[in-house]
């Protein structure tokens, strides 16, 4: 009888083993909740196919750019607005990725582990979202953009705050191409129409990335300030041909960054190392991811480690593999604008809960990517190319500074249209990057673009 | 009335939960801190010494061999000489095939005899005489805590239900009867099994009951939510089991005249689950099911009721390794048609359910992992012949990247249970509920996405702390059988819950098992009942309040008794 019933201890093992599976399945369910309850297949959250889990999307005025009414995901009404914020917001399929409905889902749900999905359950709606983004800039800048390829984008350098951010191309989220047009993709017309070219983008920068030369130089060449060159329209290094579009004739660094020479640059390149180039460039975000939400930017690269003394040359001009980010290109006009410390820009205010209260505040991140004196010299230079070169006419009623690029990309096709900008008035605190694919000429194709919308958007801003 | 519902919706998130957290917490302290009331039955006293055996349980053990429970340590003692038992008609004495015999009053017996007060027993040439204690009716001893006021209790599970009744009796917006009366008549069932177990059966304590009770208005609500039609069928069920539970309980006081039917029941097991394996149409891939007159019915589980009392019953004749060989092929059989069902689950419940009562009855490690071994071996073969078997149970670990396809109902399960939060999302305001076999397989994932996170873990909690208590209960239990049973019964409740909530939760494969008392099912709900007799017959007082008749019968009766030899 008594050993009989001792043996029965022995279920205590058992007792154990589920005692430990409870606990381990308590732990999995409390770190993984959030992943699993806002994944896409929550019927909670998708209703036919269309996310439905988020609750208004709101621009910097409290116009409403999505909404949820009756089940389903509804947009703004006016088609321009719906386009030119159609990247930002983001789509109900989740297509685009980085789009705040699907980038920034888990905010929009609300989700907490105690309450799970309840309140979502009982207003019939997530969280609201404030964007920072302003909806006439964007359709002004769509405007601007017309059919053409590339990006626009808008922010402000001493918050962060992105007031415009416009895709194209892009499309009607009311009126959505077929899937099958999408995938047939004629003649390129709808070329990564789910991509937000501003993080997603990666384009050669052509002049732009003078900045980042001229940098180096301020930093690694003692007498760059007395130095002068003579342009002849072309330089051979090592036998390999650099040609500029005219003879620049002669010129300091200021002349030669306002005009673009590339002789003269190539020449510089000469005085500074492939490294030293390589560590300036990285000093100034080459290679970062930036996160948005639950995604990121794509990394700007520069890889001169097979390179020669021409590829260099060529490469200190932007050319050669060197590849650049809109996003973070906006970053480095933000830098210069704002002492060397660049505030990321963000797109997103804050979240609210459907009864009102605010339940994540977002600020800016800060990156230094040189030294105020540094920033000094650079912003001395954009100015300078403004005003002696591109003409403040283009931007009338601010003081911009700025540089444009003509990136080559092939033999067979038009450069891309490069403008990265700034004002440096302390009421106007405005970057912007303009990127037209195939555009052309910077000053002509971009700088038109750029003006249009920092006109609008200093309206908005002052 | 919908904004009623709302709000009651918003109620019942927190008052089910506090019902239930009540409930558990004060039956499962009082499984902890009841006293055991385990009286004196009677004494041997030896004649030359002076020395007093006292006997309280059903069976006590005596031999040289220090497991016994009265250990005589001379030469002519046997390693296990004779059992002392304890039945409804007083004191019998078993001589377990001992070398120098037992007599009494001076006659050898042949291998059992009833004895009386003042007889004179031998072991050996050791003589005792006993002396046998006057019946007193007991008083349930425990303290506060050991004893809950069942009247609350069963009022607060009432409420439970009251509410969950208005919560889905609206199902289209309009009243439905029949979902209602399924709710008035488990609060019926429930007083009326109260006072019936009271006043006829004479219980004091409703301890597992009252969890039973309170884990089957946890899936009548569920079930009512998502079929309204099944649930009268689902309360029948219950009413059957609670019906099943007294009639077995009862006959559980006579286990020595039952326990003949051991041979009757097990070769009826073999048959039902042969005949199951006959004529069931493949049901989700097994072969369980089988459909009687439009009732369909899951033979496995009826025969579970049956695996734990053969297994259980064969009390003084423990020690008999003829005994354990014929369960061992009793049970190798039920296992064997049980995996040719390919009812998976069912065939590891009753192989985990056979280990345990084999080891309770023999103590025999070196046997049980040979058994074990050459289970396994068998399961390797029948997975490398039969590939689809193996197949059944790809998706185990890979649930998230098959999730439309093998991993679909664990991550539903995940995914909705998450979405539940804490304290759920009310019921009948879940999406699990769409999922195929919600209310049976899924039934933890409905509750925590319904009822919350917290309920939902206080189901598998309370199954273990009941095993933890009914293991140290059967300590004091009266009878082998009692804590055989009883411990069998509640491990093999406990070991489906783990292959049910760690299955759907993709801790375990997939085998798709019920969880006790909650899953929609009338098979499984009646088992569960019958199995709950086992887990209560472990507790003293459930048969204590019962007169033995001590009475020495009319001397010509007596010498038939004597001469009879036990089969």
């Amino acid at each position: 009888m008594k050993s009989t019933t001792k043996r029965g201890f022995i279920v205590l093992l058992l007792v154990a083993v589920f005692t430990v599976g409870l606990v381990y399945l308590a732990f999995n369910l409390g770190t993984n909740a959030e992943k699993w309850a806002t994944l896409r297949v929550n019927n909670h959250l998708v209703n036919d196919g269309s996310f439905i889990g988020a609750g208004n999307v709101l621009d910097r005025n409290g116009e409403i750019l999505a909404q949820t009414v009756d089940g389903e995901r509804v947009y703004n009404n006016s088609e321009r607005i719906r386009r030119s914020t159609l990247h930002i917001v983001g789509d109900s399929e989740g297509y685009i990725a980085s789009g705040v409905q699907t980038a920034y889902k888990r905010e929009l749900i609300g989700y907490n582990l105690v309450t799970g999905i309840y309140s979502l359950k009982k207003y019939e709606r997530g969280n609201d979202v404030t964007l920072t983004i302003d909806s006439s800039v964007s359709a002004i800048a769509l405007d601007a953009l017309g059919s053409r390829k590339g990006i626009v984008a808008v922010y402000n350098y001493k918050t962060g705050e992105i007031l415009c951010s416009v895709s194209s191309p892009n499309f009607d989220i009311r009126n959505k191409p077929l899937t099958e047009e999408i995938e047939k993709n004629q003649n390129g017309k709808y070329e990564g129409l789910y991509l937000n070219r501003l993080l997603d983008g990666l384009y050669t920068p052509g002049s732009v990335f003078k900045i980042i030369t001229a940098s180096c130089a301020y930093e690694n060449i003692p007498d760059i300030e007395s130095w002068e060159y003579e342009c002849e329209g072309e330089m051979f290094i090592n036998g390999v041909r650099v040609s500029c579009p005219r003879k620049h004739g002669k010129l300091d660094i200021e002349k030669a960054f306002a005009q673009s020479c590339n002789c003269a640059f190539a020449e510089i390149s000469k005085k500074i190392s492939a490294a030293q180039l390589t560590n300036t460039a990285n000093a100034f975000g080459f290679y970062d991811n930036f996160t948005f939400g639950n995604s990121f930017t794509e990394e700007s690269i520069i890889n001169l480690s097979d390179a020669s003394a021409s590829d260099v040359a060529w490469a200190s001009v932007g050319q050669y593999t060197t590849l650049m980010n809109p996003y973070h290109a906006l970053t480095i006009a933000g830098a210069i604008a704002n002492n060397g410390t660049a505030k990321l820009p963000f797109v997103v205010k804050n979240f609210a809960s459907p009864s009102g209260r605010v339940v994540k505040e977002m600020t800016p991140e800060e990156v230094v990517y040189t030294t105020p004196e540094n920033a000094k010299r650079l912003k001395e230079l954009m100015r300078s190319a403004v005003e002696n070169n591109y003409g403040d006419w283009n931007f009338s009623g601010v003081t911009m500074c700025g540089k444009t690029g003509t990136a080559e990309v092939s033999d067979t096709e038009k450069p891309h249209s490069w403008f990265l900008g700034f004002s440096e008035d302390e009421k106007c605190p405005l970057a912007i990057v303009v990127v037209v694919e195939n555009g052309g000429w910077g000053s002509t194709t971009a700088i038109p673009v750029a003006s249009k919308v920092i006109k609008e958007a200093s309206k908005v801003i002052s | 009335m919908e904004g009623f519902i709302l709000g009651l919706t918003t109620v019942s998130r927190y008052v089910l939960l506090l019902i239930a957290l009540y409930v558990v917490v004060r039956v499962v302290l009082a499984m902890f801190f009841k006293k055991a009331t385990n009286p004196v039955r009677g004494r041997l006293v030896n004649d030359i010494t002076g020395e007093v055996i006292t006997l309280r349980d059903n069976e006590t053990s005596i031999g040289r061999n220090k497991n016994c429970d009265v250990v005589l340590g001379f030469d002519t003692i046997s390693r296990l000489h004779a059992v002392m038992a304890f039945r409804n008609k007083g004191f019998v004495i078993f001589d377990t095939n001992s070398k120098s015999g037992v007599t009494v009053n001076g006659e050898r017996i042949k291998s059992k005899a009833n004895i009386y007060d003042g007889d004179r027993v031998g072991f050996g040439g050791l003589e005792y005489t006993l002396s046998v204690n006057k019946f007193k009716y007991i008083k349930d001893k425990s303290g506060a805590l050991g004893r809950p006021n069942y009247f609350i209790i069963l009022i607060l599970i009432s409420i439970f239900n009251i509410f969950t009744m208005l919560l889905t009796s609206f199902p289209e917006g309009k009243f439905e009867i029949l979902v209602a009366s399924a709710f008035l008549g488990m609060i019926i069932l429930m007083w009326g099994y109260f006072f019936f177990s009271s006043n006829v059966m004479r219980i004091t304590s409703f301890e597992v009951e009252s969890i039973a009770f309170l884990f089957t208005s946890i899936g009548l609500g569920i079930v009512a939510s998502i079929y309204p039609g099944g649930t009268l069928k689902q309360f029948f069920a219950i009413v059957i089991g609670v019906l099943g539970f007294c009639v077995l309980l009862s006959l559980l006081r006579f286990v020595d005249t039952i326990k003949v039917f051991r041979y009757m029941l097990s070769v009826g097991a073999i048959g039902l689950l042969a005949f199951t394996l006959l004529i069931a149409e493949p049901t989700n891939g097994a072969l369980s099911w089988v459909n009687i007159g439009g009732i369909s019915l899951q033979p496995s589980e009826l025969v579970k009721v049956a695996f734990v009392f053969v297994g259980a019953v064969t009390l003084e004749k423990l020690q008999s390794i003829k005994q354990l060989t014929l369960y061992i092929i009793f049970a190798a059989i039920c296992v064997l048609e049980l995996f040719l069902m390919y009812d998976f689950g069912a065939a590891l419940i009753f192989f985990f359910t056979f280990i345990v009562i084999a080891f309770m009855r023999s103590g025999d490690i070196r046997t049980i992992m040979l058994i074990c071994i050459a289970a396994a071996l068998g399961a390797v073969l029948i997975i490398l012949f039969k590939p689809y078997v193996a197949a059944r149970f790809s998706g185990y670990l890979h649930i998230w990247e098959n999730m439309d396809t093998t991993g679909y109902q664990q991550t539903r399960t995940l995914i909705y249970s998450a979405s539940g939060g804490l304290f759920g999302l009310g019921l009948g305001n879940g999406k699990l509920r769409n999922v195929f076999a919600a209310a049976e397989d899924l039934v933890f994932g409905v509750v925590c996405e319904e009822y919350g996170i917290i309920m939902g873990f206080l189901i598998p909690i309370t199954f273990a702390l009941v095993t933890v208590a009914i293991i140290i209960n059967a300590q004091r239990s009266k009878s082998t059988f009692y804590a055989i049973s009883g411990v069998a019964a509640t491990s093999m409740l406990l070991f489906q819950s783990m292959l049910n909530i760690f299955g759907v939760t993709d801790l375990l494969p997939l085998t798709g098992v019920t969880l006790p008392f909650v899953s929609k099912g009338g098979s499984s709900i009646i088992c569960c009942f019958c199995l709950l007799a086992f887990m209560k017959s472990v507790d003293t007082r459930t048969f204590s309040n019962f007169k033995p008749d001590l009475a020495r019968p009319a001397p010509k009766k007596k010498r038939r008794v004597k001469n009879e030899v036990d089969n």
